[in-house]
């Protein structure tokens, strides 16, 4: 069955367009407060894949700790420190001089995963797994999400989700980490500034003053 | 020559067995149509409701002072809430200057839908009448529900006003103060049935009675907890302090007209019945008419209530729905009597409450269910 027949399939696809708009938003707009909560949305975005993977407990999971819990704590944190608004560079140039190194890093992953991707994709045993015909991204779809009648039945799932990952994506997951920690560097470089000591109180400055004389 | 019986319906499709019930044939939709059917009957159901409760609130609350409550629209008053949400609607939409359009926008939206999506996976009588039996129940409740503190914060900071947003840390902080020990609270029942699906919470307790009277008082202390802590996260007196009226006008929602307004007072009030409801499945039995197991009633001898009758009185699903909604209303009075009778708390005496009294609470009655509970000890002896 092609993908476009398959209306879980049709699902996913809305879902990862979804998801890669809010990215994009989250990057892009002009205020740390809108991103978060774009970076909520995409969140909700990404636990509604795991719905569509059958997986119900990460489902659950996803959207109490990521989109509920993290969200406040950044809310929070975003609401009660003094930051600028516009932490993205407004010229591509500034950009490019700015995030130059991790945009190699970047690069490098994803062409990396891309390659793994598409060389998983086509091997038998994957096509097997995911019920023959064209490769199912959301693992096996003849499992209901609903009419699930024992809770270790959902847990089963979800085993099976990931160990479906694991054999299937195993090389994948730590270009992955590799790409966060990127991401991560990327960001601290972003939101470092460089303090004008007149800006600071004369206490901070006298003992500034001090460390340096020593 | 004997038929076949009929094969069952597959158990997590709703309202299947409601409509051979009805109609006395077996009737084979597809399961798509089910779902949808059962959708619309269930939210049209809470939809008509959340406009009762709000004038059965104002009633009772009327009386209990000593005035007559809304009269003239309709009889008794019937039609005031309705129309104010009409009034609501057709009200100018106004945003304030320098508010943030799409954070005040979604605020909204993402808060009023989630509320609606909360109400899937509750059952309303034990033949299938249920939109969407999730083998995660109650933890996809919990899991909905968690996207609104966030969302609060996000409509309180996009209203572009100190008192929406001092409103939206208040909320934020009420609600994740709360959350821990109602979940803590209902741990101890969710091992001892072993499933989160609150079809199967029900079950449970109308084999072996409510669990608010079960395991000594200790079911009594949880559900009193959980009973609490749902009540603060509705943010209803005495726990409206995001909203305190005197120091922040109406808290996160003080910048919110029209539409948005009415969209803010539905989802209040569909909270009360989603707490309400969980509080009713999980320590009132649901559906259950009886709290207690009752096969029949004997007196000298003398059969007064057959097994068969009471089984039959039990499983009815009219009387089911009737349960449930009698219940719910019961615990609409008993919000309203809250709302007429106490005073709010401080912040400071609010968070106390939740941190300090109430999760060490819910953490020991927890405990002490599970130690009391045969079936848990017999597990832990097994492994």
């Amino acid at each position: 069955m092609a993908f476009y027949e398959d209306p879980l399939q049709i699902t996913f696809i809305l879902t990862a367009i979804y998801i890669i708009i809010c990215m994009f938003m989250v990057i892009t707009v002009e205020k740390v407060m809108q991103s978060t909560y774009w970076l909520i949305m995409m969140l909700v975005g990404v636990a509604v894949t795991f719905l569509l993977a059958n997986s119900e407990i990460i489902f659950a999971f996803q959207i109490s700790i990521y989109a509920g819990g993290i969200a406040v704590l950044l809310l929070f944190a975003v609401l009660l420190t003094e930051h600028d608004d516009a932490p993205f560079p407004n010229t591509l140039s500034k950009f490019l001089r700015a995030t130059w190194m991790q945009l190699i890093i970047f690069l490098v992953l994803a062409v990396n995963m891309i390659v793994l991707i598409l060389d998983t994709v086509d091997k038998p045993d994957y096509l097997r797994e995911a019920g023959g015909g064209t490769p199912n991204v959301l693992g096996d779809s003849r499992i209901p999400v609903y009419g699930d009648e024992n809770v270790a039945g959902a847990f089963e799932i979800t085993e099976n989700y990931t160990l479906f990952l694991w054999d299937n994506f195993g090389p994948v997951i730590p270009f992955l980490g590799l790409l966060l920690l990127a991401a991560l560097l990327g960001s601290v470089k972003l939101a470092i500034r460089e303090w004008d000591i007149e800006e600071l109180s004369d206490e901070m400055k006298a003992q500034i003053l001090k460390s340096e004389a020593s | 020559m004997a038929h076949d019986p009929p094969e069952p319906h597959d158990p997590g499709l709703p309202f299947s067995d409601l409509f051979d019930f009805i109609t006395g044939e077996r009737w084979d939709p597809s399961s798509a149509t089910l779902i949808l059917i059962g959708s619309f009957l269930l939210a049209n159901y809470i939809m008509i409701n959340q406009l009762i409760a709000p004038w059965v609130e104002r009633k009772v609350m009327a009386r209990q002072q000593g005035r007559r409550g809304p009269m003239y629209v309709g009889k008794w008053g019937v039609l005031q809430i309705p129309a104010d949400l009409l009034k609501l609607i057709i009200k100018e939409d106004l945003r304030p200057a320098g508010a943030d359009r799409v954070g005040f926008f979604i605020s909204v939206m993402i808060i009023s839908v989630t509320a609606i999506l909360s109400f899937a996976p509750l059952p309303w009588g034990s033949q299938g009448l249920i939109a969407g039996n999730f083998s995660i129940g109650i933890l996809y409740i919990f899991a909905i529900f968690s996207v609104f503190p966030p969302m609060m914060m996000v409509g309180g900071w996009a209203s572009n006003s100190k008192y929406a947003l001092l409103g939206g840390f208040r909320s934020a902080g009420q609600l994740i103060a709360y959350e821990i020990p109602m979940f803590i609270s209902v741990i101890g029942i969710l091992a001892v049935v072993g499933s989160f699906s609150l079809l199967e919470i029900t079950e449970d307790q109308m084999e072996n009675g409510w669990f608010l009277f079960r395991y000594w008082g200790f079911g009594l202390i949880a559900g009193v907890i959980f009973f609490v802590a749902g009540y603060a996260e509705t943010e209803r007196i005495p726990f409206d302090i995001p909203e305190a009226e005197a120091e922040l006008v109406m808290g996160p929602r003080t910048e919110f007209t029209g539409w948005r307004y009415g969209l803010i007072m539905m989802t209040e009030y569909l909270h009360l019945f989603i707490n309400s409801l969980l509080f009713i499945y999980l320590f009132l039995g649901g559906y259950d008419p009886i709290p207690i197991p009752l096969g029949g009633v004997e007196i000298f001898g003398n059969e007064i209530i057959s097994p068969d009758f009471a089984k039959g009185f039990r499983t009815n699903l009219g009387v089911q729905f009737v349960t449930m909604t009698a219940k719910i209303y019961l615990l609409v009075f008993v919000a309203a009597w809250f709302r007429s009778a106490l005073a709010r708390f401080r912040i400071d005496q609010l968070l106390t409450l939740g941190w300090k009294i109430m999760l060490p609470i819910a953490l020991i009655s927890t405990l002490f269910i599970l130690g009391i509970d045969p079936e848990v000890q017999a597990f832990s002896r097994r492994t």
